[in-house]
């Protein structure tokens, strides 16, 4: 064992020192939340009184929310969205950045074009997009109207089109960071790759599956996993637009747990709640690493 | 060189780490001073606080008061001015501004150990539970003390709701008498009478068939209502509100919901049929997407002609002023009590915000001040300003009038002489307040889930209020 010197105490105290800020930030922020939100999800408590009112009621606000049929709409809700829209997201945007990556008029643009969503507002563009959805004389359905579609969608206005509807916003909005992304990857990979594949005779398409997604896997692997944690976590539209409605039909997890705490005054069932989603969140994170790991392996 | 650098980083971040500890460490302790002070402290007499606090020291003998609202702060002025010179050397108004009306800013300000003398809210529900859990101090002891009654000052509409258990935890700083708006031109330009109070839901149904005309976006509707989404109030019971009054959706001993009611089928299938049959109404996706559950918007909608009528607070006028949107040249409003139910005396709907004092307070002689003063004393300076009747009963016809003046004069657009002879009228007010805590909550998700498939064509008004009785009774019990 070698011996500890002044040296590498310093330069312990050094690192410690440089990430101690961050570290207190995450610990103070993030961690004890966290902590916080489990501990009430076991309690009956109103913020706005004192701690004295603060109720242990076990599992009951586990109990509670797994009895709730709106909660397990919403759960569903969730992954059904995160299932939908990520692989669509990534495959546009696989398609879309090859595209581009290639010599296309106005290359620049239309990249600036497709990140455009990304950097709006969310709220903002819901807003648009609520009018564009608008089924008796909105831009979308007039389209599909003049198209010979007599009886268009009614979009968020219909329990069975409202998520669908959401589900088109988030892929929209998440197709520039992707390609963004895919980009980058896009440049990592070896020109020789073509060229020899080339040289044997393949084809676009080939060379597509055989060289470019092989060569993307870790930034497939990145996107996959960052948009399906952003997927878990989708808010906005929903609060925007449906309010989870027609019915529940597009109620999610994340403004399932909102409703509960913000309006609901429910802290102890919104931090239950907000734990299921944590876990959701971990357990898919997990797996997915596992996966990666013995496929690298 | 590498070496001084390398000191300099470690002394710098060492140095915000510290400062952040001593930020965060240093709130903490003082907000933890306050909010342990808690209820010990509502019982200190006034003379106590007299003997000089931090506070006094700071205003020159008189003590500081903080009233907190969500009002803009510049529009507080007048009344925050008029209580520091009434109570000159006695005590010193604060106001402090929310940043909205919504149950958890207002839980964390009252659960942050902020001095707090008076705490207003909007929600009914919210101040309930905070009632109940201690946050609030019963009024009845100040009512007591003046030799007033809750009824004889707010009168019976008002005791009814807010009687909680024999005490009472707020007062109304405003009434929002729910009122029909409708654009005069639009009914002149169809050949139409201007609607009279005593017409009945019959008569605005007509109405507002007569009223629509156009297709697509270029769609004109005789009225716009409020459907049991966005953020707006809920039209579709407004005829069993004004059959069975107060507390609608219970029965007398609060033990069920009466959505099985033949008034609540009457009242919800006559509006299912002015917006899916007759189509006279903003369909709600329109009402959705343009936001018409934001009052200013739905002003905006009435004087732009995108609708004729439109049911909404007394406050509604407020919107017809310049800061809120360009007003079109020649905009004509006028305005009509609520239609009846069978063309005889005028019940309508009603609603408050009300405010309240914190067992928190330092001071609760000097916050009932505050608090009489904001809702009762200078109401023209509160609720007046913002368009809103008081929640008191009104003495006399001319200070009635009086109000009604503040409310009305200076809006461009409204018919002024109109909006004050119809307010001048008479009529039985049924409060829309529920502060009954059973099932509330899921009453209300029970509402918004089964209305929105009813108002989207995917659910019949017997299913609903089937739905309704069974998820509200439910609720109840699971309460109990």
């Amino acid at each position: 064992m070698s011996k500890i010197t002044k040296r590498d105490i310093k330069e312990n105290l050094t690192g410690w020192a440089f990430i101690g800020l961050n570290l207190l930030g995450y610990l103070l922020f993030k961690l004890l939340p966290l902590f916080l939100a489990g501990v009430l999800s076991f309690t009956k408590w109103n913020i706005a009184a004192s701690l004295d009112t603060l109720q242990f009621v076990g599992f009951g606000n586990f109990s509670r929310i797994f009895h709730d049929p709106v909660f397990w709409e919403s759960f569903w809700n969730t992954i059904l969205y995160a299932i939908v829209m990520v692989p669509i997201a990534i495959g546009l945007s696989l398609v879309l950045a090859v595209i581009l990556d290639t010599h296309v008029f106005g290359k620049g643009l239309l990249r600036l074009a497709f990140y455009l969503p990304n950097i709006s507002s969310m709220v903002a563009v819901s807003v648009v997009w609520m009018i564009l959805f608008i089924p008796s004389y909105g831009p979308i359905n007039s389209i599909l109207m003049s198209l010979g579609i007599d009886n268009p969608p009614k979009w968020l206005n219909a329990t069975s089109t409202s998520l669908l509807s959401i589900i088109i916003i988030g892929v929209w909005q998440r197709l520039g960071y992707n390609i963004i992304i895919i980009l980058a990857g896009l440049q990592g990979v070896s020109k020789s790759l073509y060229e020899a594949a080339e040289i044997d005779g393949a084809n676009g398409i080939q060379k597509f599956f055989y060289i470019t997604i092989p060569s993307l896997s870790n930034t497939m692997f990145f996107l996959t996993m960052i948009s399906f944690i952003s997927s878990f976590q989708m808010f906005t539209p929903v609060q925007v637009m449906t309010k989870g409605g027609p019915g529940t039909s597009s109620s999610v997890l994340v403004y399932y747990i909102y409703k509960a705490a913000f309006q609901n005054n429910d802290i102890g069932g919104a931090s239950a709640m907000a734990w299921v989603l944590f876990l959701l969140v971990f357990v898919f994170s997990a797996a997915r690493m596992i996966v990666s790991r013995k496929k690298e392996s | 060189m590498k070496k001084v650098q390398k000191t300099l980083a470690v002394l710098l971040v060492s140095a915000m780490g510290v400062a952040s500890l001593y930020g965060c460490g240093g709130q903490a302790a003082d907000s933890q001073g306050s909010s342990s002070s808690g209820q010990e402290e509502a019982t200190t007499t006034q003379a106590e606080e007299a003997a000089g606090t931090e506070e006094q020291a700071s205003s020159g003998g008189a003590q500081q008061l903080n009233f907190y609202a969500w009002t803009s702060p510049e529009n507080m002025v007048p009344l925050v001015d008029a209580f520091n010179k009434d109570y000159e050397g006695t005590y010193e108004l604060t106001y402090q501004k929310l940043a909205d009306a919504a149950t958890m800013t207002i839980n964390t300000a009252l659960g942050s150990g902020e001095s707090i003398d008076v705490m207003t809210q909007a929600s009914a529900m919210d101040l309930r539970v905070r009632a109940d859990d201690g946050v609030y101090m019963g009024l009845k002891q100040f009512f007591d003390k003046e030799g007033w009654t809750y009824e004889d000052v707010m009168g019976s509409a008002m005791e009814e709701t807010m009687n909680i258990e024999g005490d009472y935890y707020a007062i109304p700083y405003c009434n929002n008498i729910n009122m029909v708006w409708f654009n005069k031109k639009m009914f002149d330009e169809a050949g139409l009478e201007y609607p009279q109070a005593g017409w009945t839901w019959d008569d605005f149904r007509e109405t507002a068939i007569a009223l629509t005309h156009g297709e697509g976006g270029d769609k004109v509707y005789g009225a716009m209502m409020d459907y049991a989404d966005g953020d707006g109030d809920n039209y579709w019971d407004l005829i069993a509100r004004q059959k069975l009054g107060a507390f609608t959706y219970y029965n007398d001993d609060f033990t069920a919901t009466r959505f099985d009611a033949p008034e609540f089928k009457e009242s919800l299938e006559y509006f299912y049929n002015l917006a899916m049959v007759d189509k006279c109404v903003v369909p709600v996706d329109e009402y959705m997407a343009l936001q018409y559950y934001r009052d200013p918007t739905g002003m905006a909608g009435l004087y732009n002609g995108k609708y004729a009528m439109w049911i909404a607070p007394v406050y509604g006028c407020l919107y017809l002023n310049e800061s809120y949107g360009e007003i079109p040249e020649g905009t004509d409003i006028g305005v009509v009590d609520m239609p009846t139910v069978d063309g005889g005396a005028t019940i309508t709907t009603c609603y408050t915000s009300t405010a309240s004092i914190p067992t928190s307070c330092k001071n609760p002689d000097a916050a009932w001040e505050v608090l009489k003063y904001v809702c009762i004393d200078r109401a023209d300076l509160f609720a007046g300003p913002k368009a809103m009747h008081p929640g008191y009963e009104f003495q006399s016809d001319e200070e009635r009038d009086a109000f009604n003046h503040i409310i009305f004069d200076g809006k461009p657009g409204l018919d002024v002489d109109m909006a004050m002879e119809v307010m001048a009228m008479d009529r039985t007010l049924v409060s829309k307040d529920n502060t009954v805590r059973q099932g509330q909550v899921g009453i209300n998700e029970a509402i918004k889930n089964n209305l929105t498939l009813v108002f989207s064509g995917e659910m019949s008004v017997d299913e609903a209020l089937a739905n309704l009785k069974e998820q509200g009774d439910a609720a109840i019990k699971a309460d109990q």
